[in-house]
């Protein structure tokens, strides 16, 4: 434990890896954690293992990480994958580390940090959304990446380019689509228009988006203007009700996948008290980062869509200005040549987050999936429906902390991951409040599970 | 967000103003309306985020061991867990929450021979400043592990009170606030208290004015005390504690300030005592040594997943026991201070809500009068 | 257990035996112990605590708690983190903590 890295990276995702090979290669000690058994994140999930069926149908943007996984494993800087990090804290140091590895707890000292933790689903509180038989998008992705596995039949529901790449996926391997119900409000196509330059910027991904959105609308059970989604069944999934228009409709399925969306994984930010700010235009909380991934607290930074929700391709770039920047913060100053290519990379990072207006703004979450109905689960470990969350909210209770405390939501195994925004919202909604006035909830140690016998220091344990 | 009391004329001065909605604010809001329902009462409260005492208790009622050194507390603490039982059923009724109240009675436990006999005097000392009425029973490690099966080969032997209990805290306080809301009690969050004025008609804070006003904001009771000529000496006293998933219903016998087992069945694991002014985040090495203690105390627990961690600040005197003042300056300004707003509930809902509206004489006068910061030097 | 809703992408992979409630299967080795669940047609794996209402995993990446299953005696493990090994042994019965 005496061994103090200059810089210690969490997530080997594309941002994770790009500032890792940065940082190694200007001669830095670093290390990287990662709780996966392979490089990749989510977006390159097992990319160094896969087969040819595989890469076949998961496509061209998912091999194009090859390279990438390639130079950082062959990168100068010390790797532990299967690490589930469960405390960090500031340190005279730096920044104490600790996770859980092959079952023993272990503590890394650094003098920089790096936060690549990447993002999570953007939690999409339906009725009936527990029930055995519904499952994210995502999900859906990881399973064909890790596991190799389809569905034989879905129905994909929601918003957003992640819910339409899966169903480009899944046609390709013969999967049946009953239905894509697309919630995207009719009002969103309007509000995106002005962005349509942003969006011409990165023509590439710009057509290839329109292309995908096309095909899946000729070629699928496609269904616009969805609202009121209701997942249908009592032990499990037969069927999903929704309206479109004022109608309501039902399809049988036992099989569904939401998507919303991504929202940043910020726990560890807000564990080591970092400023987190709300976003309007992404619909989440945000660590507050500056240009090349600083945050409040000196020596921390992130990058990727830990920080800003922005895909893999910008990704890269933040994970390279940060561990560009990372390594000039030493006494050397930097040279002419990498003081441009930093500045590009400034522009870049700030270009395609631009760009990335116009998704933003055409798969803005619709404003039903904020008010669950009374009966919908909103709080799945402890069982908490939006109804006993509005009762509390209407006493005028201070914010979901207070609210946590009165009814147990945000105090289960997932800590808040899975109701954190939705207690936020019936709290603004029900009080009348903005939502960057709603503080979130407090995060506090073991971002994942240990048991009392790891966390002790025993030796006969 | 207010909530508003429609009978009450917004432009008229209340009778109280209560600073502070944790459980000592509540508690008392919910005793002056119980005796006096036609008062007109505002509860000003905090911010989401800001430091709450109230949310780090760990939900004992809990009467061995304090004030050994001070009869007049030893007898108030003993009183106010008798005054439970009656202040729960009435609270649970009126509220309709279920706040888990028990009272089987508590286990210290002690890790050496040294600790037991160290225990065994303080509860002597208890004993003797309540005339009797506190009772107990020294456990050497059998008579321990009699009453609690499981416990680890370095317990010596622990103290046993049946007057000792638990109840959910979290809940306490929801309960609290909702049987004030259903008696009209005006409730405002989000709005930390700067200043207190002294005016004509009594006192101004916020915007708001009031006849009587009650300082109950916890560590913030100093500086606000000073403006209202009240010398309340609190400082911040650090407890991290540990929450583990749910257990086997039944694992744990009874209530201990080491180990205690909620409603949920989840294992509450205390919890420490530190000096770090207003820090009051999780760390690693008071999280390892309170699962050190734990597993020592408990062996099977080991196998327990930590689901998470807490750590508040206790708000505390220089002796541990109560503040109750009365400003001798302004009439009408009261600071009330202390760290066991669980314990205290009902004594602060009963006798104290009492000597707060100046209806309570003889010898319940005397013994709240004894808490005064009269006996700490300026 | 009823049929599944789930197919293997690849043809004849590699297979893997292990144990599920104390029976022994053959999966494909590349799945993980969640995946291996909903392959085999376990849709619910576990009884919620408080509601005792069946759950399965939703998001597969270790968010949302909810594929806890104990592996090879240890319990509360998320299925979706860990892959299939042989021989391992897999208890979804949600059996209380009892130290």
């Amino acid at each position: 434990m005496n061994k103090v890295y200059d810089y210690l990276v969490i997530g080997a995702g594309p941002a994770g890896m790009a500032a890792a090979i940065e940082a190694s290669n200007a001669g830095l000690c670093v290390l990287v954690l990662d709780q996966a058994a392979s490089a990749g994140g989510q977006i390159y999930r097992n990319l160094g293992q896969v087969g040819s069926q595989q890469a076949k149908v998961l496509g061209s943007d998912y091999l194009a990480g090859k390279p990438l996984l390639a130079q950082f494993m062959a990168a100068n800087c010390d790797y532990q994958p299967m690490a589930q990090l469960w405390h960090i804290e500031a340190h005279e140091k730096g920044f104490l580390v600790v996770a859980l590895v092959r079952g023993e707890s272990i503590t890394y000292l650094t003098s920089h940090l790096l936060l690549a933790n990447g993002a999570m689903e953007r939690p999409m509180a339906i009725a009936g959304w527990h029930k055995p038989g519904v499952m994210t998008a995502g999900a859906g992705q990881i399973l064909i990446k890790t596991s190799a596995l389809l569905p034989k039949q879905v129905v994909l529901a929601g918003s957003g380019p992640l819910l339409l790449l899966l169903a480009q996926q899944y046609r390709a391997a013969g999967v049946t689509i009953t239905a894509l119900l697309d919630t995207t409000p009719k009002s969103n196509y309007w509000y995106a228009i002005p962005w349509l330059v942003a969006g011409l910027t990165t023509p590439k991904q710009l057509f290839k988006g329109v292309w995908l959105t096309l095909v899946q609308r000729i070629k699928t059970p496609y269904i616009t203007g969805v609202s009121h989604i209701e997942v249908l069944g009592e032990e499990c999934v037969t069927g999903v009700g929704y309206t479109v228009a004022g109608k309501a409709y039902d399809i049988a399925c036992n099989l569904i996948m939401l998507h919303q969306g991504l929202i940043p994984e910020t726990q560890m930010g807000q564990l080591l008290g970092c400023t987190q700010v709300w976003s309007e235009t992404q619909q989440c909380w945000q660590t507050q980062v500056g240009v090349a991934g600083q945050t409040s607290v000196p020596g921390l930074q992130v990058a990727g869509d830990a920080g800003t929700i922005g895909g893999a391709y910008v990704a890269q770039f933040e994970g390279r200005l940060a561990g560009i920047t990372r390594a000039s913060s030493g006494v050397v100053p930097l040279s002419l040549r990498k003081r441009l290519i930093t500045l590009w990379l400034c522009l870049r990072v700030k270009q395609l987050h631009w760009a990335r207006g116009l998704v933003d703004r055409l798969y803005r979450p619709a404003s039903w999936l904020s008010a669950p109905t009374p009966d919908t689960i909103v709080c799945r470990c402890e069982q908490v429906t939006a109804g006993a969350i509005t009762a509390i909210a209407r006493t005028g209770c201070a914010g979901v902390n207070q609210l946590k405390g009165f009814t147990r939501a945000g105090m289960g195994a997932c800590q808040g991951r899975q109701c954190g925004f939705n207690l936020a919202y019936l709290v603004a909604n029900t009080q009348q409040r903005p939502m960057s006035e709603v503080e979130p909830l407090t995060i506090r140690p073991p971002l994942s599970p240990i048991n009392l016998g790891q966390l002790s220091r025993r030796p006969e344990l | 967000m207010l909530s508003l009391n429609p009978e009450h004329n917004q432009s008229a001065p209340y009778d109280w103003i209560i600073v502070g909605g944790g459980l000592v604010g509540a508690s008392i809001a919910y005793g002056l309306i119980q005796k006096q329902p036609h008062l007109h009462i505002l509860v000003l409260d905090g911010g989401d985020t800001d430091h709450r005492a109230s949310v780090g208790n760990f939900g004992l009622i809990w009467v061995q061991g304090k004030g050994y050194e001070f009869p007049a507390y030893a007898n108030w603490s003993l009183q106010g867990a008798d005054l439970w039982p009656q202040f729960a059923r009435q609270l649970s009724h009126k509220s309709q929450i279920d706040i888990a109240y028990q009272r089987q009675g508590g286990l210290e436990f002690a890790l050496s021979q040294q600790q037991l006999n160290a225990l065994s005097e303080e509860m002597a000392a208890m004993a003797h400043h309540t005339q009797g009425d506190f009772q107990y029973i020294i456990l050497d490690r059998d008579a321990a592990l009699a009453l609690q099966p499981g416990l680890g080969e370095a317990v010596a032997g622990a103290v046993y009170s049946p007057q000792d209990g638990q109840v959910n805290p979290l809940y306490l306080l929801s309960a609290l606030h909702k049987a004030n809301q259903l008696h009209g009690v005006e409730y405002q969050s989000r709005c930390t208290v700067e200043n207190v004025e002294v005016v004509a008609q009594g006192f101004k804070v916020a915007g708001f004015s009031a006849k009587h006003i009650v300082l109950c904001a916890g560590l913030d009771n100093q500086r606000l005390g000073k403006q209202l000529d009240m010398h309340l000496p609190v400082s911040p006293v650090k407890g991290q504690i540990l929450i583990t998933e749910r257990a086997t219903a039944g694992t744990l016998k009874y209530a201990s300030p080491q180990l205690r087992q909620t409603a949920e069945g989840t294992i509450q694991i205390g919890g420490s005592h530190e000096h770090t002014g207003l820090d009051d985040r999780s760390t690693l090495e008071i999280m390892q040594t309170i699962a050190d203690d734990a597993v020592a105390l408990m062996p099977g627990l080991a196998q327990l997943q930590l689901v998470r961690t807490w750590g508040a600040l206790r708000v505390m005197s220089p002796d541990g026991a109560p503040i109750y003042q009365r400003s001798h300056k302004y009439s009408g300004a009261f600071g009330v201070c202390c760290h066991s707003g669980v314990s205290l509930a009902a004594a602060h809902a009963g006798p104290l809500s009492s000597w707060l509206l100046n209806t309570l004489d003889g010898d319940q006068k005397i013994l709240i009068e004894a808490m005064n910061n009269d006996r700490f030097p300026i | 257990m009823t049929d599944s809703l789930f197919s293997c992408l690849i043809k004849d992979p590699p297979q893997c035996p292990i144990v599920v409630n104390g029976i022994e299967h053959q999966v494909p080795a590349q799945l993980s112990v969640a995946a291996a669940l909903l392959y085999l047609g376990n849709l619910a794996i576990r009884k919620h605590p408080v509601s005792g209402e069946s759950r399965a995993p939703f998001c597969h990446m270790g968010v949302c708690f909810e594929c806890l299953v104990s592996i090879d005696g240890q319990h509360k493990r998320r299925a979706c983190l860990h892959q299939v090994m042989p021989h391992m042994c897999i208890d979804t019965a949600m059996v209380g903590v009892n130290p």
